[in-house]
């Protein structure tokens, strides 16, 4: 979090984590073209040829003042590929928060815990504590026949306390939700780490 | 991480003044002071039709991944400069110690020895304004409390209802 008086800006880093073709830049895409031109900045995208994410996504977006501050969230994506570790490490740096976009297919299972895995030990490297650091599940592409059940991802990915949303992001189901609720995550702890 | 930190206005300032002395010296385009998680901090320039908010999360993931090769290589300090040469355009990115960097963009003629020695001042003076606000903490506590939560959730909801 980053607050500069003079121009009355209170800023938040939001990154979406999770494994490869989960789903992280379509949730990026999908509020870049929903939200309104003045609400939002450019959206930058650093892909390969293939339309990868190679290093990240950013996207800025600012709503209305409040107490006289201006509050704008920037939002990032990792590179859900195995081999671009030591990029994902990189654009956590700095976070306030983290949505992790989970894969609901079958299949895709192992690669959501490994990648929640790989989450726990880049933050560990900062110094930070998963199970303490502000964090939202988005259970991604619920509309596709081979989705486990929530409680299945759930017992793998879920833990104590944070919350979980469903969504089917390339559609727009959950996405503003799940980043409401992340934000709102990361306020509620900068408050109860004050008090 | 998520501790962050607060800029109170005699800060900036401080950093505006140290930013316009090094834009003047330079006659660089456009100066900016950002953060390693990638915020823009203040700047100096013309930016018109510049998008110095991507700039200064690309100029930070620049000096991030730079860092990251520096380790790879066996470098034991962090790469402290960056340059891009461009035909007509250059970007210079420095580091300000561990939690800032400097990005100068400037255009030819301007020579990119002049860019590095003010650059490197611009630097030692930044750093001394740096490390009076880094990690203020307990002012956080005036601005987001309980009102201000639930003011941001009602302006979210606004912002995100088609």
């Amino acid at each position: 979090m980053f607050i500069n008086w003079k121009l009355r800006e209170i800023n938040l880093k939001i990154v979406y984590y999770g494994p490869a073709l989960s789903g992280k830049t379509t949730n990026l895409e999908y509020i870049h073209s929903n939200l309104k031109p003045e609400l939002r900045g450019e959206l930058i995208s650093l892909k390969t040829r293939e339309d990868r994410t190679i290093f990240f996504d950013f996207l800025q977006l600012e709503v209305g003042e409040i107490k006289g501050l201006k509050p704008k969230f920037n939002l990032y994506t990792v590179p859900g590929q195995v081999i671009y570790a030591a990029s994902r490490k990189l654009v956590l740096q700095g976070a306030d928060g983290v949505i992790f976009v989970a894969d609901s297919q079958w299949n895709r299972l192992q690669d959501n815990v490994d990648s929640m895995r790989n989450l726990e030990e880049s933050l560990h490297q900062f110094g930070y504590d998963l199970a303490r650091f502000p964090l939202a599940i988005q259970y991604n592409k619920r509309d596709l026949p081979n989705r486990a059940p929530i409680a299945v991802l759930s017992s793998r990915l879920g833990r104590n306390g944070v919350p979980q949303i469903e969504s089917v992001a390339i559609r727009g189901v959950g996405v503003f939700d799940t980043l409401k609720t992340i934000i709102g995550v990361v306020v509620t702890r900068v408050q109860r780490e004050i008090d | 991480m998520t501790s962050g930190f607060i800029l109170p206005a005699q800060q900036l300032d401080e950093i505006e003044q140290h930013l316009g002395r090094l834009y003047d010296k330079t006659g660089a385009t456009c100066v900016l002071l950002i953060d390693i998680s990638g915020q823009l901090i203040s700047y100096r320039g013309t930016a018109q039709g510049v998008n110095l908010v991507s700039l200064a999360a690309l100029a930070a993931s620049d000096i991030a991944a730079a860092t990251e090769m520096a380790r790879l290589v066996g470098e034991r300090e962090q790469f402290k400069f960056l340059f891009h040469e461009g035909e007509s355009h250059n970007v210079l990115i420095s580091t300000v110690g561990i939690s800032f960097l400097l990005a100068v963009i400037f255009k030819n003629p301007v020579q990119i020895g002049l860019v590095r020695l003010f650059t490197k001042e611009a630097v030692t003076e930044l750093l001394e304004v740096a490390e009076e606000f880094e990690g203020i903490r307990g002012q956080v506590a005036q601005v987001v409390d309980s009102e201000f939560t639930t003011s941001l959730a009602t302006e979210l909801e606004r912002a995100f209802s088609k």
